[in-house]
């Protein structure tokens, strides 16, 4: 069975120009200088980098008399369980998503609907919009208190439909962000109401 | 299917630029990068055992930076200056005080720019940290000044070791 080549250290290239550093170019302790374009340089390499690669082409095993097979490939002997179903997997369908092992039908699945926190690539923090719209418009109120009661109800929305929404995924939900907004969001709604309320009053008793 | 979410510790340092206000986080088996703008999240998950190298950049933001907020500040107080120098100048006449009006304006502006360049100064050398994958440099949002990257570099490093050391070494490869 052939083996990888080993990778040469001396063929690591600078993160800035793409030059070929030397075969002592990254030293943690100590910076280096990039011989391209002379950036300072400090960093550690890791096992890894060194390991043999994988030629990206998955192998597997016809399976024998008695022995687990695949769930998706009968034939195909199984190399191990999928991490969320249980199902048997063959080297073809075990999808590594980072330390776990998953198969087609549940990698789809997390991918679809948001369920796997590993898939996950954006998220919009319905807390914090509540809060900048309960704040934001506060700040303008004198320029634009006519729309108060828009900016006022998006908010007090925002923060009721958005309180049980899956928040920032390091940083929660931030529900008190939630409850700033809402509150601020009444706040506008009840300052709309008070200015209608002062307009009628006056323009009523000034005729 | 689990849903159990990853347990994230905070990385010393952060970031900002053009793309947001970027921060990394360690997990059991990745680095999270998470860049923020306003109310939006993105994600960028960097595995332990994928990791090839960390590079820490030395760059010249701060020098940028410091020249554009200095200059800055310097116009602005020189402005201050001649407003307040020509109002004082004609005390007698009645106009003078309305100079007085940009004189405190631009002079307040003159001190907004000179605590940024302060900060900026005070926050030490800017850089920019590289992770290498298998589909090469990722240029990472935070940290963007030395000495919490360097700190941030000690802990990461720490733990991509500590994950890999399942990984052959790099005598084993080649051996027959």
């Amino acid at each position: 069975m052939p083996t990888a080549a080993p990778v040469e250290l001396g063929s690591l290239t600078c993160p800035a120009c793409g030059t070929v550093l030397g075969p002592y170019g990254l030293d943690a302790a100590q910076e280096a200088v990039c011989p391209g374009c002379r950036a300072g340089l400090r960093g550690q390499v890791f096992r890894a980098w060194s390991a043999p690669q994988s030629d990206g082409l998955s192998t597997f095993e016809r399976a024998m008399e008695g022995e687990a097979v695949c769930f998706f490939h009968p034939s195909n002997r199984a190399a191990r369980p999928c991490d969320s179903c249980g199902r048997f997997l063959c080297s073809i369908c075990d999808l590594p998503v980072g330390s776990r092992h998953l198969c087609p039908v549940c990698l789809s699945k997390g991918l679809g609907k948001e369920k796997l926190p590993e898939l996950i690539p954006r998220r919009m923090l319905w807390s914090r919009t509540a809060l900048w719209l309960g704040v934001l418009p506060l700040l303008l109120s004198i320029v634009i208190w006519p729309f108060l009661i828009v900016s006022g109800g998006a908010a007090v929305i925002i923060a009721l439909a958005g309180w049980n929404r899956p928040g920032s995924l390091v940083r929660g939900r931030q529900r008190w962000a939630a409850v700033v907004g809402l509150l601020l969001g009444l706040l506008q709604l009840g300052i709309w109401t008070g200015v209608i309320f002062l307009i009628r009053y006056a323009s009523s008793h000034s005729s | 299917m689990s849903t159990a979410a990853p347990v994230y510790q905070k990385v010393v340092g952060a970031g900002f630029s053009w793309k947001g206000h970027g921060s990394l986080w360690l997990a059991e088996d990745h680095l999270l990068e998470v860049t923020s703008i306003v109310v939006f999240e993105q994600y960028r998950r960097f595995f332990y055992e994928e990791a090839r190298a960390f590079v820490v950049q030395r760059t010249n933001v701060r020098l940028i930076w410091g020249w554009l907020l200095g200059g800055a500040g310097a116009a602005f107080t020189l402005v201050a200056g001649i407003c307040l120098w020509v109002g004082l100048a004609n005390g007698t006449e009645d106009w003078h005080v309305a100079l007085y009006v940009p004189a405190v304006l631009f002079g307040m502006g003159a001190l907004f720019f000179l605590t940024l360049l302060v900060i900026n100064l005070s926050l030490g050398p800017s850089c920019r940290c590289h992770l290498l994958t298998s589909t090469g440099w990722k240029a990472l949002s935070a940290p963007t000044r030395l000495g919490a990257a360097e700190r941030a570099q000690a802990r990461i490093v720490s733990v991509i070791q500590a994950a890999q050391e399942l990984v052959p070494a790099p005598g084993a490869a080649t051996a027959p």
